[in-house]
């Protein structure tokens, strides 16, 4: 017995079996008569379409098992023109399937590399034409093109200086100043310390002259979270416990990771939660990074109470809020 | 006159005014290979064909500005609201253009499709080795694709300008302000100065519908050209061989499969978009810095660039008064991953 493996020899395509439709004129005519029904229902779609475009009202709502309460103005619409292209799709691809040619074809793949001899002249040609050029000896043109080329990218960067303006130390100031009062967000309104019960959560802004054109920028710096806990609750040091007012305590709500807001506050646990990325920050340690990927706690704002007895701002914040970036604490 | 003699006509009309009946003959009956997962790469193909139809759509009513307005349309929960022109303009295709909520959840379904059916087909092409010589070139533009892809579909949802999409623009803006030395300056040059500004939303928007589309379709065009000229991959089988392609000719098999699986793509898409809503701006609310809600979550393609934004280490370095964000680093890494891709 020989221990040569032979290689098994191609046995070529499988011998085409006829489909009914080929050779049986009934079984054709189905097809097509299957086709047809095929297209009929995409028509009838397209009828649904413009029905619906045009009869039904746009707030009608329908209730549909599992899907609930829907606009029917839409679902028709939408229905329609589902039907109207799937089943033209499913009658071009039946076609295909029952009446065109089934038998499979041979086509030969074409060898992708030339003759020797033309890829020796090609070679040849590049060469040539490099050195015609001097590419090889005249470094200097070399290097005067790569630096006009380099040079010349640098107009777009030029041109494009306008799209804005220098930041300046714009991204670490805030509008909250010494005694700037704290008002609610929405409506505006200055706010005493007994109007938030233990445990309550409230976000405010800066009073400004003109609060109903307060610029989304601004808000972006601005926005505080008010968190009131029982004192004793809290474990800082006597320097933030002396930023607090009755249990009040008040940190940038805009997140030191990457500028979402931080809302969500779970009362049992007194975190503080980012729906963004998940860091949290306790409330009762000066919103200390407990868990996620913020690198710093919430900036602390500085709270105290006018003569009135509405809270107010003691003094800006202490250092810039919000993400961080390359000037951040050189200022 | 039969129908066939007709094209006959066709034919030599053409052939008389450009001499294309030798190039003409032999790829009309060019033989393609036959199998399911050779159908990936179309869904993306109709999927973009659909994207660029429903999006044509979609910009006849849209208004890409920042411009603050005061919602006065058939809305009622946002009624007498502060939002952008951009979320209004949104709103307004979704609840009084007839048809138009359809085709703009047709425009964000097709881009979940196209994207999925891109991931799906680069891996029927890795893990069948159909990215190895001759068609490394057709790889890296198919990688180049899913790139701009992603990068496409962020800048499409964050149009509308809602209370999800603009937490998403902020933290864009976040990872461009991380950039060591320059990131602030950049961020104040991509807003027009501070964050939100009143630039974004239209420069993204002329990126988003002019940019990016032109660049798919050459990109499109020059995938399809070598597909065409090296001639499909195949299984292996009887009768198969490196050296042969066996399968059925474009006309009229192909012909008819491949436009019939348009319609089927197009329609299987309309009956989503019917049936499953997707992105319901109008119940998130317009965007606003100081607000957010619960779970705010970027589409699933942008879902391995949230994870890493999630899983770099709580860390900051401060070297003699500048502070370098590990975030920098980890943005870093991600590019130079997709670039080994």
């Amino acid at each position: 017995m020989s221990n040569e493996i032979e290689a098994i020899k191609d046995p070529g395509l499988p011998a085409h079996v006829h489909r009914k439709a080929d050779h049986d004129p009934v079984a054709a005519k189905r097809a097509e008569r299957q086709v047809a029904i095929l297209f009929g229902i995409s028509a009838f779609g397209t009828l649904l379409l413009i029905v619906s475009y045009i009869f039904i009202p746009d707030d009608l709502f329908v209730f549909i098992p599992v899907m609930g309460d829907q606009n029917a103005h839409q679902l028709g619409l939408g229905l329609g023109m589902a039907i109207s292209l799937f089943f033209i799709g499913m009658g071009a691809i039946h076609w295909a399937k029952t009446l065109m040619p089934d038998q499979e074809v041979i086509a030969h793949r074409h060898e992708f590399r030339s003759p020797d001899s033309d890829r020796k002249e090609f070679v040849q040609a590049v060469k040539d034409g490099a050195g015609a050029a001097g590419l090889g000896r005249r470094s200097l043109i070399k290097r005067s093109l790569g630096a006009a080329l380099g040079l010349s990218a640098l107009s777009p960067i030029l041109l494009l200086r306008d799209l804005g303006p220098l930041p300046g130390n714009e991204l670490e100031k805030t509008t909250w100043k010494a005694g700037t009062h704290l008002v609610t967000d929405p409506g505006n309104r200055r706010i005493k310390a007994s109007d938030l019960e233990v445990g309550a959560v409230a976000q405010v802004l800066p009073e400004i002259e003109d609060p109903e054109h307060r610029h989304l920028s601004d808000i972006a710096k601005d926005a505080v979270l008010l968190i009131r806990l029982r004192p004793d609750e809290f474990n800082l040091d006597a320097e933030r416990l002396s930023w607090t007012h009755e249990g009040i305590i008040a940190f940038s709500k805009i997140c030191s990771h990457m500028g979402c807001a931080v809302a969500l506050y779970e009362q049992q646990t007194k975190h503080l939660l980012c729906p963004c990325h998940q860091s949290t920050f306790d409330v009762t340690r000066a919103a200390k990074v407990i868990f996620g990927p913020a690198a710093r706690p919430l900036p602390q704002l500085n709270i105290t109470v006018d003569d009135e007895g509405y809270l107010v701002a003691r003094t800006p914040f202490s250092e810039p809020v919000g993400p961080s970036f390359w000037e951040r604490d050189s200022r | 006159m039969t129908a066939e003699a007709r094209l006959g006509q066709v034919a030599n009309y053409v052939d008389e005014r450009t001499g294309a009946a030798a190039w003409m003959k032999k790829n009309l009956q060019k033989v393609f290979p036959d199998h399911w997962s050779f159908l990936l790469g179309e869904v993306a193909l109709y999927s973009f064909i659909i994207l660029l139809l429903s999006g044509t759509f979609l910009t006849f009513w849209f208004d890409p500005s920042q411009r603050e307005v005061i919602y006065e349309g058939s809305y009622a929960p946002l009624e007498g609201i502060k939002m952008s022109a951009a979320y209004a303009s949104t709103l307004h295709i979704s609840f009084e253009v007839r048809g138009g909520l359809l085709m703009r959840q047709i425009h964000h379904w097709a881009a979940l499709i196209f994207m999925a059916a891109i991931v799906a087909h680069l891996m029927r092409v890795f893990f069948t080795g159909a990215f190895r010589k001759p068609r490394e070139g057709n790889w890296i533009i198919g990688v180049g694709l899913l790139t701009l892809g992603i990068v496409e579909g962020f800048l499409g949802y964050s149009l509308p300008d809602d209370l999800l999409s603009g937490t998403g623009i902020r933290i864009a803006e976040a990872i461009i302000q991380a950039i060591p030395v320059v990131g602030s300056y950049l961020a104040y040059f991509a807003f027009g100065g501070a964050f939100p500004g009143e630039a974004f939303i239209p420069r993204i928007y002329t990126v988003h519908v002019l940019l990016l589309p032109g660049a798919f379709l050459a990109l499109i065009t020059a995938h399809l050209m070598l597909v065409w000229y090296q001639k499909h991959t195949q299984y292996p089988g009887p009768g198969r061989t490196e050296k042969n392609v066996v399968g059925y000719p474009l006309m009229p098999v192909y012909m008819a499969k491949a436009g019939g699986f348009f319609f089927i793509v197009f329609g299987v898409i309309a009956f989503l978009s019917a049936v499953a809503s997707i992105n319901p701006i109008w119940l998130y609310g317009p965007y606003t810095p100081g607000q957010i809600s619960a779970g705010s979550q970027p589409d699933w393609y942008m879902g391995w660039l949230d994870g890493l934004v999630r899983m770099a280490p709580p860390l900051e370095s401060h070297y003699f008064g500048y502070t370098v964000s590990h975030l920098s680093k980890v943005g870093s890494q991600a590019i130079s991953e997709n670039t080994i891709c």
